[in-house]
């Protein structure tokens, strides 16, 4: 048993690639829910241009692997005299890939809600805006919890894509410990075990969730 | 220097890394769909013992990210076996897309209506002839048109194989740029070459979708 | 006609089922004689058709004992051997409220799979055969159709025809028109009629008292899991003996 040994002596550098993986996370949640609604909004917008360019723009990036656009930021963007951090590089080329993601959620979410909703609003004497924004919107958002959700589970997988370019979170930590032990096995199978907890465990609650949505 | 017979080389050294990215997509796909079936059939059963360890696997797979899959078969494993890149690329990958076609299975195995094996056993079909016959493939029709936008997220999870190692376009993408081409260029190549396979991939995925909707339609 | 002196084909012996405490049929025993029809009505949630699936084992009764031609279906009617399902399934076929048609399979692929499938016919005698049934419930036009190319009414044709193939010797019905446009209801009726006319033992659940009346020649009340009176046609509609079915009666005969 003495991998055990190992493990907990790993564990708590494992737990602080964890935490910047977490944090990752949210900083691309909180940046890319919000890229998500705004595309959705222009995708569905009156004027055609702007249709197409934010439908070309999601299909493009739900086209490309997420490695790409990390590498293009990341060794793009000093050719630009752009200069970054590599967090805030991860943060940026996630977040857009999560845009163009949970856009199609949602749309989805938006053009579920019946034209009559809208007739009705409108029909009130509501500003088409007001139509919209107080009546189609809320309506449109409480379906959407649930998938996004599960976007969090997704997104929080990739965050070990950050591995590549060198930003600290739990697959680089278990990799550099690994390199210095030798051992890769053991100390990459304890991040895998992690990953799945937090993963089984979250994806459980959302289906939970979602089943109590639909009562 | 002249910028435009630059990209066209960039085109085309990037452009070797395809064929792998295509053989891996299609590799483990194929792989995975045969394995998945077994998953499946057991994910279904009623029988707690046959469907637990199917449960376990599935949640497992899918539970560890891809990169983590790869750096554990290919660093972890590679301490016991040594493997090259390619291989434990598609080794992992297989894996994965395995698990994620099982749970497309049984969703297409558990939407099939349970009119169909009612019928099917009113007429005095063996039990292997309800599931093979009636269930299974109309199971398959359901189970296609996810299956078939799976296939374009596989294509694209094919790039972290880069990491490890695999020729495919990331890594001559990358490889380029560390001899010196611009890096900007070079990944907007790589990302164009990503798309020519992927959107006719998608667009596919859902002309399958709108067709087996109209067939399936219940009357 | 009475068949009181008919060989009795199908005997059920007090079949009860219970659903989660829930007792849903309660003791019901019924014999059915060859070349007879009977129609089971009763208002809904009365157990029409779980009794209707216990008898061909969709629904396992959890108690009481089915006997065809005198034998008993099952050994042990709690733990039905494989082989005895088959059986039983392969002498009694059944028509679905919803049909069921198998929607990957053509029209006549319908027909011919399980002839083929149990071994009943070659595929050369089954297609024949299967197109003579078709011709019989007047889609013939439609053999080499899809399901969802036909319309309901044809498509509950189709399942008749379907569940003939196997040659039963007894039919059940769940509520065949139930899910049909009255117009085309008909046409499945005039098909059921004239297999009724041949002769051919039949158990319907239904909602059409015009046809229970005219062409069963039995009627069971079910009411709560039981059987509240039976009788031919023209006493239970016309001299009912109990209140019950009289208001069931009044209830249904008003819409």
């Amino acid at each position: 048993m003495t991998f055990l040994a190992d493990w907990a002596e790993w564990l708590p550098s494992l737990l602080q690639g964890l935490g910047t993986s977490l944090l990752l996370t949210l900083c691309v949640a909180g940046i890319g829910f919000p890229l998500g609604l705004g595309l959705a909004l222009l995708s569905i917008a009156p004027a055609r241009i702007v249709r197409i360019l934010s439908i070309a723009f999601i299909e493009i990036f739900r086209g490309i692997p997420l490695l790409v656009v990390i590498f293009f930021a990341y060794f793009g963007f000093p050719d630009i005299e752009l200069v970054i951090s590599a967090f805030a590089t991860i943060v940026v080329a996630h977040s857009l890939n999560l845009g163009a993601y949970s856009s199609e959620v949602f749309r989805a979410g938006i053009l579920h809600v019946g034209p009559g909703q809208r007739e009705a609003a409108r029909s009130l004497g509501l500003t088409p805006w007001h139509a919209f924004s107080r009546v189609v919107l809320p309506q449109a958002l409480r379906a959407v919890p649930g998938p996004l959700m599960s976007f969090l589970i997704m997104v929080f997988q990739s965050t070990s894509l950050a591995f590549a370019i060198g930003v600290g979170e739990m697959t680089s930590q278990a990799f550099s410990i690994g390199s210095m032990t030798f051992d890769y096995l053991s100390v990459l199978v304890l991040a895998g075990i992690i990953y799945a907890i937090i993963c089984v465990v979250s994806a459980r609650i959302v289906a939970r969730f979602e089943a109590k949505m639909r009562t | 220097m002249n910028v435009e017979a630059d990209t066209g080389a960039l085109f085309q050294v990037i452009g070797t890394g395809l064929v792998v990215t295509i053989l891996m997509t299609v590799v483990s796909f194929c792989a995975g769909s045969v394995l998945a079936v077994p998953v499946a059939l057991m994910r279904t059963s009623r029988v707690w013992l046959v469907r637990a360890p199917a449960t376990a696997f599935i949640d497992i797979v899918r539970g560890i990210p891809t990169l983590v899959w790869l750096l554990i078969i290919f660093y972890g494993l590679g301490s016991v076996v040594s493997l090259d890149p390619l291989p434990a690329a598609l080794i992992g990958l297989t894996l994965i897309s395995s698990a994620y076609l099982a749970e497309n299975f049984r969703a297409g195995i558990e939407n099939v209506h349970v009119g169909q094996k009612e019928a099917a056993a009113a007429l005095g079909l063996s039990t292997a002839h309800q599931f093979w016959r009636v269930v299974a493939p109309q199971a398959v029709n359901i189970a296609m048109p996810p299956s078939a936008s799976y296939a374009v997220a596989l294509l694209k999870d094919t790039a972290i194989a880069a990491i490890i190692g695999v020729t495919d376009i990331i890594f001559f993408a990358q490889q380029e740029v560390a001899r010196g081409a611009p890096a900007v260029t070079a990944f907007l190549v790589a990302g164009a070459f990503y798309l020519i396979v992927s959107v006719p991939l998608s667009y596919f995925s859902r002309f399958v979708d709108h067709k087996i909707r109209q067939k399936v339609v219940v009357v | 006609m009475t068949f009181d002196n008919a060989r009795i084909l199908l005997k059920a012996d007090a079949i009860e089922k219970t659903f989660r405490g829930n007792r849903v049929l309660d003791g019901i025993s019924m014999d059915v004689h060859a070349g007879e029809v009977i129609a089971l009505i009763g208002p809904s949630g009365a157990g029409k058709s779980t009794f209707l699936r216990c008898l061909n084992y969709l629904e396992q009764p959890t108690g009481g004992s089915l006997h065809l031609d005198g034998e008993p279906v099952f050994a042990d009617p709690l733990k039905p051997a494989k082989s005895e399902l088959l059986s039983l399934r392969r002498r009694v076929g059944m028509v679905f409220q919803t049909f069921n048609l198998f929607p990957h399979l053509s029209v006549v692929e319908n027909v011919t799979m399980a002839q083929r499938l149990n071994g009943l016919r070659s595929t050369s005698e089954a297609e024949e055969y299967a197109l003579k049934l078709l011709a019989q419930v007047g889609v013939e036009e439609k053999a080499e159709a899809r399901p969802s190319e036909c319309s309901g009414g044809q498509q509950q044709r189709i399942a008749i025809a379907r569940a003939l193939s196997q040659d039963p010797e007894l039919m059940l019905f769940d509520e065949p028109t139930s899910a049909l446009d009255p117009e085309v209801g008909n046409d499945v009726l005039r098909v059921m009629r004239d297999l009724a006319d041949a002769g051919t033992t039949m158990i319907v659940v239904t909602h059409e008292m015009r046809f229970a009346e005219r062409v069963a020649d039995r009627v069971l009340l079910l009411d709560e899991g039981r059987i509240l009176e039976e009788g031919p046609p023209e006493r239970v509609f016309r001299h009912p003996e109990h209140a019950r079915t009289s208001r069931f009666l009044h209830a249904v005969l008003d819409r």
